[in-house]
């Protein structure tokens, strides 16, 4: 998926490059639940995104495995917001 | 008829219950015990329906279940009174025994009802629909979180229902590496909500289990 928004990263580009810890933690069901990620690699940069997400990213969920996208706004090597959605769940 | 004991002193939530209670043509309801001697001269006295006990009365309450209560013909229930809804007051007093919670800030005929039918133990907190979403039970807040020192004043500020924002400034931390935190810790407690852990912390940091059977 590459538009003006979103411009496709290099697979050579390293997470670590882009953010401190490749983990993070998504808060759902009004700040009750707490489900963790972990990048697997940052895919898109995004400019002027609706919701000033910064990247969009492959992540598996920490807990099962599991397997999604996330949108994140990334400032200064940290993630500040994220969301995910889950594209094959684990088995 | 409904026979109820309000003890509280100096309590705003024993006032309101008596105020509340004493015209009701199906409730007997004698004037508010203000010690817990009082309490347990009366309970000895007359038979009784329902105690109702302030939350600051919790310890007191905990000892007449498990010194006075044994002894009666009929014990009556124990009723938590409380114009709270936070359900870490209701698990306190779970954790201590209570049959049952009254919110003080619902209707009269509501409030009649939920002594009536806790009285006639229909319903308990063990089976109150609010702590049953979160996982409450006895053997939960019995048991030992895990908690590193630093986990501790973590969970001590999520007991206090602040918002992620407002821990991580209180803390010095970005807020993604605090909720990473806390997925830790809900994880290692096997837990699956927020409010489960502040409940679990703040019951078990104040009082001991009485629900986990003594050694023998």
């Amino acid at each position: 998926m590459t538009s003006r928004r979103y411009r496709l990263l290099p697979e050579t580009s390293r997470t670590s490059d882009l953010v401190e810890c490749d983990e993070f933690t998504v808060v759902t069901g009004d700040g009750e639940i707490y489900t963790s990620f972990t990048i697997v690699r940052i895919t898109h940069e995004a400019t002027d995104a609706r919701g000033a997400w910064t990247h969009l990213a492959e992540v598996t969920r920490i807990t099962d495995g599991a397997v999604g996208k996330a949108r994140l706004r990334i400032v200064a090597r940290v993630i500040e917001e994220s969301t995910v959605t889950m594209q094959f769940e684990s088995e | 008829m409904l026979r109820i004991c309000i003890a509280g002193w100096n309590s705003t939530e024993a006032d309101a219950a008596y105020s509340l209670l004493r015209d009701r043509p199906d409730v007997q309801v004698p004037p508010i015990r203000s010690t817990g001697a009082e309490v347990v001269e009366a309970l000895r006295a007359t038979p009784t329906d329902a105690v109702l006990f302030p939350t600051d009365w919790i310890d007191v309450a905990r000892s007449i279940k498990k010194i006075v209560l044994p002894a009666l013909d009929t014990p009556p229930s124990l009723v938590l009174m409380t114009h709270s809804p936070r359900l870490a007051i209701r698990a306190r007093a779970l954790s201590c025994g209570f049959d049952g919670a009254i919110d003080l800030s619902t209707d009269l005929e509501q409030l009649v009802m939920s002594l009536n039918r806790i009285a006639n133990a229909s319903i308990r907190l063990e089976n109150d629909e609010d702590l049953q979403g979160l996982g409450i039970i006895p053997g939960l807040l019995a048991r030992d979180l895990v908690f590193s020192d630093d986990d501790a004043s973590l969970a001590d500020l999520i007991a206090t229902g602040v918002s992620d924002d407002a821990i991580a400034r209180a803390l010095g931390w970005n807020v993604q590496v605090l909720r990473n935190r806390i997925a830790d810790l809900l994880a290692a407690n096997g837990m699956t909500y927020r409010t489960q852990l502040a409940v679990a912390h703040a019951s078990s940091a104040r009082i001991p289990d009485f629900a986990r059977p003594l050694a023998e």
